[in-house]
């Protein structure tokens, strides 16, 4: 077989532009798998985790007459970097002659100089050409999602809207991927110890290179004003964070800004979850819900250490802690991620007509139950059996809940331009 | 008939702990700053005074 | 940092609050967030007097509140100093800061942005006959006043 060489179609449009003279050696960098039959290769500093074994990489430009003298070329890269344990990815990089950028790749070894089966990763309205017809693609790159929490239930959702198309995101969260949350998590083992923001945003540029993603790594509780600042100019605010205070802090600045919000969550165990819509000043906020019981009267999942402390009273001892902490299973999760991204992906093409439209008629509600089994605030659900008219575990309801006149929040009990001063003795 | 002497109050807050159902009610009366045991189906205080047995049914618990 | 639009009228409403209820509370020094307090008297049944200071969280109405007692210098019915008491689960109590009291009051978890001043100062109200029932008594404080569910 053949071997595959992968290159970047907007890199190949760069060095055209920068590489003016034949014969030039450009350095890249390539990674090889499956013994020498499949490389990527970079002429600029790959923007995603890599992976695979590194390999010397050179781009060239062919002359004036699309040719290169490949045995002066295969010296020169010999010449420049040892070969003996791995081979080296040569770019030859030209314009057809509609204008239209070419690349030829070679694999040079220690021995031999072989021909290799060049495909471009392609230019962005290429990459999601498959979406088409059921998604707005070219509406989506341009909608700018901030996400908060890029746990077990944000980054997928993070990643499955770049999946879907959407262009442009800001990633909050000031966690580091643990061990302890490889399993659920859509980082792996290679992502260990770094911030999940900085892993989720490599996720992402893996399904969409031309994705624009900024990252904040902060404590939104401790950072409002420049979270404030991102939930201001975004689209879309989702709210996959651990705690209360921050999706308080977060249901004010959608409300400021007039930003639609999800907020998804597990409960304990992952026994089931919830997803809540915020479309501010016209249905009820996260306060409303919160307040009518429906989120508070469920106690929600434990995953780590930092949360469980951050709520239990300051003499209770680390066992205690560590014994609330109960997490589901990832499979547990995704249907909670999953109603997110699919009322995010409506909110976002919404006043289009997309393949999608339809699922607006249905999700009326602003806020759905999901069980994953018969327990916790589920236990005394009937079986699933074979009815389906009366409440049962793996089924999405839609739950009425309406503004709270008596809301401190939305409710306008806050009167307008009221300046402090004067009022401190 | 309203109570207000500590022993009574106390009293009640035992109850409350105890998660009894009771027949007082605890108000607070913001004119005296006083915590006043009044009949729990009788007519309020004062139109100012506040229940301050629900909050003190929610419990105590730290951060 | 400022307060925002929001958290100015909601601290306006607040006062406003403490006004109808609890009248000698005052914003005391600063309005600036994260250093805003609140500061008065509590007056139990007996006609003692509680010197309380609450802070005014600086993500305000979203977190809850610090609380603490700034006179008189509490002691149990042993004679120990509640300070040096440190966190404790029977009394009620926080990890002091800066030599003063704290109470707990509401959980993080069952905090939400309906619970204001004026009903943490109603719970402190409660604590404060609690704790003077154990001066009477030898109780722990809890004996009065319920724990929160987690």
């Amino acid at each position: 077989m053949e071997p595959i060489v992968y290159v970047l179609d907007e890199q190949v449009r760069d060095l055209l532009t920068h590489l003016t003279s034949a014969g030039t050696l450009e350095e890249g960098v390539a990674f090889g798998f499956d013994d020498w039959t499949v490389f990527h290769a970079y002429t600029e500093k790959p923007f995603t985790t890599p992976s695979g074994i590194v390999c010397p990489c050179f781009a060239v430009r062919a002359d004036t007459a699309g040719m290169v003298d490949e045995t002066r070329l295969t010296s020169s890269v010999r010449a420049r970097t040892d070969l003996s344990e791995r081979p080296a990815v040569v770019l030859v990089v030209d314009t057809h002659s509609d204008g239209t950028p070419q690349c030829r790749a070679l694999i040079v070894s220690h021995s031999k100089m072989a021909a290799a089966d060049t495909r471009f990763v392609p230019r962005r309205s290429e990459l999601y050409s498959r979406n088409a017809g059921l998604l707005e693609t070219s509406a989506l790159a341009a909608k700018k999602v901030v996400v908060v929490g890029l746990g077990s239930g944000g980054s997928p959702v993070a990643l499955d809207l770049a999946r879907a198309g959407v262009g442009q995101f800001t990633l909050i969260d000031f966690d580091r991927l643990e061990l302890g949350n490889i399993s659920r998590h859509v980082c792996g083992i290679n992502d260990l110890g770094r911030y999940k923001t900085l892993a989720v945003r490599d996720q992402i540029l893996q399904k969409n290179p031309y994705a624009s993603v900024t990252t904040m790594e902060v404590n939104i509780n401790q950072a409002l004003a420049p979270v404030e600042e991102a939930v201001a100019k975004c689209d879309l605010l989702i709210v996959a964070s651990d705690n209360d205070q921050s999706r308080f802090n977060l249901n004010q600045m959608s409300l400021n800004h007039n930003r639609t919000a999800l907020y998804g969550r597990a409960i304990t165990r992952a026994a089931g979850g919830d997803v809540l819509r915020v479309r501010p000043w016209t249905g009820p906020c996260y306060n409303c819900v919160f307040s009518s019981g429906l989120i508070d009267g469920r106690e929600e999942e434990m995953s780590q250490k930092r949360q469980a402390l951050a709520v239990l009273p300051a003499y209770v001892e680390e066992d205690k802690a560590n014994a609330m902490i109960q997490v589901g299973l990832s499979s547990d999760i995704a249907p909670i991620a999953n109603m997110m991204v699919k009322i995010a992906l409506l909110e976002l093409s919404r006043g289009q007509e997309t393949g999608i439209s339809t699922l607006d008629e249905d999700l009326k509600a602003d806020f759905y139950i999901w069980a994953n089994r018969r327990e916790e605030a589920y236990a005394a659900w009937p079986l699933m059996n074979y009815k389906w008219t009366r409440p049962s575990i793996l089924r999405w309801y839609g739950a009425r809940v309406e503004r709270d006149p008596q809301c401190l929040v939305c409710g306008g009990h806050l009167k307008a331009d009221t300046p402090l001063q004067g009022i401190v003795q | 008939m309203e109570e207000k002497d500590s022993k009574s109050v106390l009293n009640h807050l035992v109850d409350i702990t105890k998660g009894k159902e009771t027949s007082k009610k605890l108000v607070f009366d913001p004119h005296t700053q006083e915590l006043v045991l009044v009949d729990a189906k009788g007519p309020r205080l004062s139109p100012d005074a506040v229940t301050a047995d629900d909050p003190t049914r929610d419990g105590f618990f730290s951060r | 940092m400022a307060w925002t639009s929001q958290q100015s009228a909601r601290l306006r409403l607040e006062m406003e609050i403490l006004e109808r209820y609890f009248p000698s509370f005052y914003l005391k020094d600063s309005i600036i967030p994260g250093r805003a307090c609140v500061e008065g008297i509590i007056r139990s049944n007996s006609g003692a007097e509680y010197v309380v200071r609450l802070h005014v969280p600086a993500d305000l109405p979203n977190s809850v509140p610090d609380l603490e007692i700034v006179s008189p210098f509490l002691h149990d019915r042993f004679g120990h100093s509640l300070v040096e008491l440190g966190t404790s689960y029977p009394m009620h109590l926080l990890k002091p800061e800066g030599g003063l009291v704290r109470i707990c009051h509401y959980s993080a978890s069952h905090w939400n942005p309906n619970i204001t001043f004026a009903k943490v100062l109603l719970k402190i109200r409660a604590w404060v006959e609690g704790y003077e029932g154990h001066i009477e008594t030898g109780f722990p404080i809890d004996h009065f006043l319920p724990h929160m569910q987690a």
